[in-house]
């Protein structure tokens, strides 16, 4: 895939083209709105939202790194998208249980190297993660998703936030020292995960 | 138990973390390190927290996001008719601004007619009196002992204007016996065939009688007097402000009908050629 042809042709009004953006950096965008709404209806929507603002504020992307200009832009469409949340509060007509965010989430376990017990140690970590990462402030939010979950560097995170470099290092660091207060709880609940974490990290 | 960490030292263990620190602060983060088991233990927690976020799976959209036309807001092949649509867009609001215009202009240039109806309508016994009045008193200089007459003379009159004005051939009939005495009356009576002529008329009957040898003096006074009176008569005034009325107020209607169907039909091409355009 031409990216820059790609983008060059959809600043021309080609559909299509961008459509072909839209394909492969879908998953992407739809990955940082889910984690930073923490439930797929919003972010299916600020996702969708994203996209249609990328193709209208096309003409303002000056070239650098074309995916941290997406990823600026769903971030910003979150935050929208959270800040209208907190004005009109909904609760869900049903509450979500383990079982729903499974179901609701099947990309999770789909490890097949996994066993039953690891793939439920697996999903109650990932529970505990989205939980602990609603607990932060957007702001630092946002910088943790990015650069520890989308695995951007700092100066693609930084330009994603549309912030100095100094601003994404100061987030991450209080948004991982906060994350690591939240999730200590769950340490010893999730020995074999914990376990998967240390042994992939050593 | 650990001590609590400032930010600035949580800033340097996860940009160490990250391989973003200068060499030189690496440096002396590494020497702080080997000293401080707190600062150790929290680097240990700090990247075990990091390892947890990274080992996780990234997940993939549920479903498509591309963009249809509509949702990217794109009007297709709308080029040829767009080229038109400026044009009708445009005037339609000009046709909008000179119908609004002319309908202001309509309304002051109106606004004079209408006062002409009621002045015509309501006080037409009223204006009359006083010109009566006059010509009745500027009568007596002519005519000597003719100043006992005049209030007698007046009273009738404003009855019979005011007859002559519900039905002026008959107050013109009724009057002109009294006239038909003194010749010189008669071309008063053709100059004056409104209710402006009865008084003229009667006046001159008892001057007669007195001395016929002033009547064609005294008449001629008489036209005088009347022909300024004559002019300003509202009756008069009625018929001079409408005739120009009657033949204003059409034209402006067909400007008004005509501006309204140029912007309405305009401004439905314009629709229809915005619609043909987005579709």
């Amino acid at each position: 895939m031409d990216e820059a042809a790609l983008i060059q042709d959809a600043l021309h009004g080609d559909l299509d083209a961008f459509n072909r953006l839209v394909l492969a950096y879908q998953d992407m965008v739809y990955y940082q709105a889910y984690r930073m709404m923490g439930e797929p209806q919003g972010a299916e929507d600020a996702t969708q939202e994203a996209f249609v603002s990328a193709f209208r504020k096309l003409k303002s992307y000056r070239g650098g790194s074309f995916k941290a200009w997406l990823l600026r832009i769903v971030t910003n469409a979150c935050y929208d998208e959270l800040r209208r949340q907190k004005r009109r509060p909904t609760t869900p007509l049903e509450p979500l249980d383990a079982d729903d965010e499974e179901i609701e989430s099947p990309n999770w376990l789909a490890d097949d190297s996994e066993s039953p017990e690891e793939a439920a140690a697996r999903a109650e970590l990932n529970e505990a993660i989205q939980n602990c990462l609603a607990d932060l402030p957007e702001d630092f939010r946002a910088a943790v998703v990015l650069v520890d979950l989308q695995g951007l560097d700092y100066s693609e995170a930084a330009q994603a936030i549309g912030k100095p470099l100094g601003t994404i290092k100061s987030r991450l660091a209080r948004a991982r020292s906060r994350l690591r207060d939240c999730l200590q709880g769950f340490w010893e609940l999730l020995p074999a995960a914990f376990r998967l974490v240390e042994e992939s990290e050593t | 138990m650990m001590r609590e960490m400032t930010n600035r030292e949580w800033e340097a263990l996860s940009a160490y973390l990250d391989n973003e620190l200068a060499p030189k602060e690496r440096a002396r983060l590494e020497t702080r390190l080997k000293e401080d088991q707190d600062l150790h233990m929290a680097l240990g927690e700090l990247r075990r927290t990091r390892a947890i976020l990274r080992s996780q799976p990234k997940m993939r959209a549920p479903r498509n996001f591309t963009l249809t036309p509509e949702m990217a807001g794109i009007r297709a092949q709308s080029r040829p008719a767009s080229r038109a649509y400026p044009f009708f867009r445009l005037a339609s609001a000009l046709a909008t601004i000179a119908l609004v215009l002319v309908l202001v202009g309509d309304f002051f240039t109106a606004k004079p007619a209408a006062v002409a109806t009621t002045r015509s309508s309501a006080p037409i016994t009223a204006p009359l009196s006083p010109q009566e009045a006059q010509a009745a008193t500027n009568a007596p200089p002519g005519m000597g002992g003719s100043s006992e007459q005049e209030p007698q003379g007046a009273v009738p009159e404003n009855s019979a204007a005011d007859q002559a004005t519900q039905e002026p051939s008959m107050g013109v009939m009724a009057q002109s016996p009294l006239g038909t005495p003194e010749p010189s009356a008669q071309p008063l009576m053709s100059l004056a065939p409104n209710t402006q002529g009865t008084p003229l008329a009667e006046l001159p009957a008892p001057a007669a009688k007195a001395s016929p040898t002033e009547t064609p003096a005294e008449a001629q006074a008489q036209v005088l007097q009347a022909q300024p009176a004559f002019e300003p008569t509202p009756t008069e005034v009625v018929r001079l402000a409408q005739p120009p009325e009657s033949t204003r107020v059409p034209d402006l209607r067909y400007i008004e009908i005509g501006l309204a169907a140029v912007a309405l039909l305009s401004g439905l091409a314009a629709l229809y050629l915005r619609r043909m355009g987005n579709t």
